[in-house]
């Protein structure tokens, strides 16, 4: 992958990787370097693609790897939380409490769980290709995004 | 589906910006001199994807061979659905839950354009019913994108397979696919060749009446139908084609599929009537309250190739359906090994005869001995962490 392609995927696809490694991590740091790593990883993998929904949904896959390889190191920063960093974000337009309430919601959720949701709710996949980007099986996606889906509005209601 | 949290989801993460310097530093760190792609050094050997492909096809076929000649019986497809060797493929034919049709083969047979399906084997405890079908004479390249289907698959997916004659009461839940035998993780449809140069394909039916739907939340869960054993299952076929796997994944609307092979397949199989697998099933009545939650667990039957779970919560049914089963995940046995579950499908849970009581159907993706079940891996709906049940 020459230099100016991959300028262009990592312009593209740097959102949606960044979004993913958030819902992941609980800091912005942390979803800050899965960004770099996986976009290294890219660059590294001498993969080619036959378009580019491959190249995103192989990132995104990597980028929740990546969050969960992070996620279970010891090293892992425990310093601002997701939510206080959301609100902190700069120039970020502000948001509802609605949706502080949902985002505090989403926290609340085992992370293999959000994953599925985010997937599913903002990068509006199927589950079939959730499955593929997540390499699990389609059940498995059906289960935790039911899961998802009703721990999150019980959290809502009671909230 | 109009879902307002999905729109608040949307509107809270389109409001995250991406930190300005994020893509610069991004960009910086990948093109870093340690970060730059490595390349083989003039001289140092490769491994050629044609070369391993070949290797791992001499181990396959090997194993094959010795396969073959040690069961004897069972496809691959189906040994791959349940995870099955030799030694318990053996021990399910004698117990009365494997059925090789090999006797009936060329009685069962029927061709269409030049195109031979036969059914080989039934597997079945009597609630869920593995069929699995050698398709002959169809002129499909191992290897190329598109993978094969049938257009009744595609084009009307409720397709005519009916149990006991055409009572609408009497439906069963039916999933088909062409097998390849390697399970979940790997493909799970793209057909492959036996040494004969045959494709499998595998039916599954289940033992629910009623509709349900893993894709609507607000379907109306199904209740547990009579023993599948003795009834006559009703299969129709009708054309065979290819599908292409990139086009499907966006339309699903049936113009992803090119016909191949016109005709109408049809088969009426008389599913056995095993008293001696019934006695192979092993009940367990737990009665106790799983505890901080509503559900009280009644009994749990264990066949080798399924579990069903019956229990009750507070609630009662959901007229609208949308109740979600156990999340399965394996069985702990009684020497601590934990066989996981991998299939793609998960537990159905279908409503019992009172408002409280729920059963759950689950199709054990490896076969287990069940007097050597210990304890279920599950997730009971709605409480993250996954627990035990422990078989007493």
């Amino acid at each position: 992958m020459d230099r100016t392609e991959f300028t262009r995927l990592t312009t593209e696809y740097l959102p949606a990787v960044y979004k993913t490694a958030l819902c992941n991590c609980r800091n912005t740091q942390d979803a800050e370097d899965i960004v770099q790593e996986t976009f290294c990883a890219l660059l590294n993998s001498g993969q080619s693609f036959p378009d580019d929904e491959s190249v995103k949904r192989w990132l995104l896959r990597v980028a929740v790897n990546k969050s969960r390889d992070l996620f279970r190191s010891a090293w892992r920063r425990k310093t601002v939380s997701l939510e206080e960093a959301a609100d902190a974000a700069d120039g970020s337009a502000p948001m509802s409490s609605e949706e502080t309430d949902l985002f505090r919601a989403l926290q609340q959720l085992p992370i293999k769980d959000r994953n599925v949701l985010h997937l599913f709710y903002y990068e509006e996949y199927s589950t079939g290709e959730i499955a593929q980007i997540l390499q699990i099986s389609e059940g498995t996606v059906r289960t935790r995004l039911s899961r998802a889906r009703k721990k999150l509005q019980q959290i809502l209601k009671e909230a | 589906m109009n879902d307002p949290m999905k729109q608040n989801y949307k509107n809270t993460f389109d409001k995250i910006e991406v930190p300005e310097q994020l893509l610069d530093r991004t960009l910086a760190a990948a093109f870093q001199p340690e970060h730059t792609p490595q390349h083989s050094m003039p001289g140092s050997r490769k491994f050629r994807p044609a070369l391993i492909a070949a290797m791992i096809t001499v181990v396959i076929l090997g194993a094959a061979a010795v396969y073959a000649s040690v069961a004897g019986l069972w496809s691959r497809g189906l040994s791959g659905t349940v995870h099955s060797g030799p030694k318990s493929q053996q021990e399910l034919v004698d117990q009365g839950f494997a059925f090789p049709l090999a006797d009936k083969y060329q009685e069962l047979a029927v061709t269409c354009s030049g195109v031979t399906i036969t059914p080989n084997m039934i597997l079945t405890d009597g609630r869920i019913a593995y069929v699995s079908f050698l398709v002959e004479g169809y002129d499909y390249e191992i290897g190329k994108e598109e993978r094969p289907a049938f257009a009744s698959d595609y084009k009307d997916s409720s397709l005519q397979s009916i149990r006991d004659g055409k009572d609408p009461e009497k439906e069963i839940s039916v999933a088909r696919i062409f097998m390849d035998g390697f399970y979940a993780e790997k493909t799970t449809d793209g057909g492959y060749r036996d040494v004969n140069g045959n494709l499998e394909y595998i039916v599954k039916v289940m033992t629910t009446e009623g509709e349900y739907s893993f894709d609507n939340p607000y379907d109306i869960n199904p209740a547990l139908s009579d023993s599948l054993y003795g009834s006559v299952l009703h299969f129709e076929f009708q054309d065979l084609g290819t599908v292409d796997p990139e086009y499907d994944k966006t339309t699903q609307d049936g113009d992803a599929y090119k016909n191949v092979a016109e005709g109408t397949w049809t088969f009426d199989i008389t599913m056995p009537d095993q008293e001696e697998a019934a006695d192979m099933i092993r009940t367990v009545d737990l009665n106790s309250q799983i505890e901080d939650t509503d559900c009280f667990m009644k009994s749990v039957e264990i066949s080798p190739i399924s579990v069903k779970l019956t229990y009750t919560v507070s609630r009662p049914k959901n007229k609208r359906g949308g109740e979600n089963a156990f999340a399965f995940h394996g069985i702990r046995l009684k020497d601590g090994t934990v066989q996981k579950q991998t299939a793609w499908d998960w537990p159905v849970l279908l409503y019992g005869d009172s408002e409280n009581e729920r059963t759950c159907l689950i199709a054990l993706d490896h076969v287990v001995d069940p007097r050597q079940a210990e304890a279920l891996l599950v997730n009971l709906y709605a409480y993250e962490d996954e627990m035990e049940i422990r078989l007493r």
